[in-house]
């Protein structure tokens, strides 16, 4: 049976501010949620999110990973919210990964918004090449340049795991692409490095976070 | 000079100017797109800067007064030309910056363009005139030695094609253009229509390159030697095309059309004294030579952006070797003999100093575009604009 909007609007948002509000203030933002917001669009959402973090005081770090949190909420079905663990306020870690043309996989939670493009934007490249020569090739341009091994052997470490892309900014993250796109060129060519990275950049500027980051300072 | 011939320099001139637009098409298609305001820009330069540089300096180390044979010292900055000393001043200046256009094309895409203008510079001030003057000065020592080289294959082109090869060989290779384990990956230009422009325009302009060289109209046959370039640059496709076909091989536009030119560059030593059936089979073998010269480099991972080493370099040599195969007369080992020596007088002239040049620059200044740089395109790095802006694709376009 197809899920009412309505429904699935309420329990994406309960869900997703119930870690930060009272059962009284969660029951108003519920409220304010079916008398103005009632599009799935992503102005919309994004717009109900600043409206009930800017009122119940929920900083701008936790507001930013609540917007890519609520998008995902949004695309699940019904039987997800009926899981015990939907009702704790963990974020939806088990969230199956999400196809080609719609991101992301799983991006760490309350995390900003150029982490989780970042993110996004490696696994989709990372997933098109060897990974472990590819991260072979970003640790010899580290080590080249001097710079710090720690990250990269993390990731060379757990290639799907992207968590410790949370502790760097997004120049750090820059550097980083850039160093992928360095690898990528000399494991497949410049050709089919740009191919890779233009689909990767397109997949990036669907995602909600992309209105928060332009995923283009990447490059 | 009669008035006849001057007039026929001028139209030369103009020819062999409008040569550099054939040399900046042809680059700049070759080129991916974002990075062909650069190649453009050093093309342009190259005329611009070049004529400065020969004027005040160039001219005067080729064909001052020669000491021993080696270099000319006087005429700087020459202010009063008498006779047709100004017409020929003018003529030279465009072989002069044709030999330094060649550099563009090899080192495309990743070299810095403050750098390039200085080596640019280098080139028609001081690698180029010197060569010239052990050739075309009367007194310069290769040509007492007997060394011929009608219209430049050598004094020109293989100046250009070595210094070509120093370039590649100090910038190495473009981003991702060979893989670790030795796999070359071809980089397309982005409009081949333009290269093919660019060979069209080069053609027209060699007829100025080779026509204009004669010593008069009496003495040597313009008609044989307007005759011989087109036949040599009609060859060399064919010869291009056949070893293709031979090597099965797809016969690609980029690869005829510099097959062509490469037939241009191999007529152009001896074209005043070959029969029209010699200049076909120089031009066909320089064509060939051209398609074997750019896998080799290829294989020894020298990135060659254009193929100016295999095209300017190798069928220059060659070309300059046939004069001696294929004059009219008993063929003589002493003239083979010469010409070789000339050709590797070049190249030990050309190559190093050339390299050293480089190497200079690059610890001066830095000569190659950083991995950054090369991934956005030189267009923006180093000019601040983009050649199609409102259909090139880049990464760093956030409304892309």
């Amino acid at each position: 049976m197809m899920m009412d909007a309505y429904q699935r609007r309420r329990l994406a948002a309960r869900a997703c501010f119930k870690p930060y509000l009272n059962p009284a203030q969660l029951d108003e933002a519920i409220r304010t949620l079916d008398l103005g917001y009632q599009t799935d669009s992503p102005t919309a959402m994004i717009g109900y999110v600043k409206l009930i973090s800017t009122q119940y005081g929920i900083d701008e770090v936790t507001r930013k990973a609540l917007h890519s949190q609520l998008y995902q909420l949004l695309q699940q079905p019904l039987s997800y919210f009926e899981t015990p663990a939907i009702a704790e306020p963990a974020p939806p870690a088990e969230t199956k990964a999400i196809e080609d043309q719609t991101p992301p996989a799983n991006p760490p939670v309350q995390s900003p918004p150029h982490v989780n493009l970042f993110t996004i934007l490696a696994q989709q490249i990372v997933s098109q090449c060897d990974s472990v020569e590819l991260l072979e090739i970003v640790c010899d341009l580290c080590k080249s340049q001097k710079q710090p091994l720690d990250t990269i052997k993390r990731w060379q470490a757990r290639p799907d795991d992207y968590s410790w892309a949370v502790e760097l900014s997004p120049a750090a993250l820059t550097t980083l692409v850039h160093w992928l796109y360095t690898a990528v060129c000399e494991l497949c060519g410049p050709i089919d490095a740009d191919r890779a990275f233009h689909e990767a950049l397109a997949t990036c500027q669907k995602h909600p976070d992309a209105k928060q980051f332009a995923p283009a300072n990447f490059f | 000079m009669s008035e006849i011939q001057m007039v026929w320099l001028a139209i030369c001139v103009a020819l062999v100017f409008f040569m550099q637009a054939g040399f900046a098409f042809l680059e700049a298609g070759a080129a991916r797109a974002k990075n062909a305001v650069n190649v453009m820009m050093k093309n342009y330069m190259d005329m611009c800067l070049g004529a400065l540089v020969f004027w005040g300096i160039g001219y005067g180390l080729m064909y001052g007064q020669s000491i021993a044979g080696w270099i000319g010292f006087s005429g700087f900055f020459p202010e009063e030309l008498a006779g047709s000393n100004a017409m020929h001043l003018a003529y030279q200046t465009m072989f002069a910056a044709t030999a330094a256009t060649i550099v563009s094309g090899a080192v495309a895409e990743r070299m810095h363009f403050a750098a390039y203008l200085i080596f640019s510079a280098m080139v028609t001030g001081i690698v180029y005139p010197i060569f010239g003057s052990w050739v075309w000065n009367e007194n310069g020592w290769l040509a007492r030695l007997g060394f011929f080289d009608f219209a430049g294959s050598t004094v020109v082109h293989s100046v250009g094609g070595w210094c070509s090869l120093a370039g590649i060989s100090a910038l190495g290779p473009r981003l991702g253009r060979y893989s670790r384990s030795g796999e070359i990956r071809e980089i397309p230009g982005h409009n081949l229509p333009l290269v093919v422009l660019g060979a069209f325009i080069l053609w027209l302009g060699w007829f100025g390159f080779n026509g204009g060289s004669i010593r008069s109209l009496q003495q040597d046959d313009l008609g044989l030697v307007l005759f011989n370039t087109h036949l040599g640059g009609g060859a060399g496709a064919l010869g291009a095309m056949a070893l293709l076909a031979w090597k099965g091989q797809p016969i690609l536009v980029s690869r005829t059309v510099n097959g062509s030119i490469a037939g241009l560059v191999s007529i152009t030593a001896g074209v005043v004294n070959f029969s029209p059936f010699a200049a076909l089979l120089v031009g066909a073998v320089g064509g060939m030579l051209y398609c074997i010269g750019v896998d080799a480099l290829d294989k020894r991972q020298l990135d060659d952006a254009v193929g100016a080493v295999s095209v300017h370099g190798i069928s220059g040599a060659w070309g300059t070797l046939a004069v001696a195969l294929f004059s009219r007369g008993d063929f003589q080992w002493h003239s083979l003999l010469i010409q070789f020596y000339g050709i590797i007088a070049c190249f030990l002239w050309a190559f190093p100093l050339a390299f050293c040049l480089f190497k200079i620059l690059d610890k001066a200044l830095g000569i190659r575009a950083s991995t950054l740089h090369e991934q956005r395109g030189l267009d923006y790095t180093e000019h601040y604009e983009i050649a199609y802006p409102e259909f090139q694709r880049r990464l760093d376009d956030s409304k892309a």
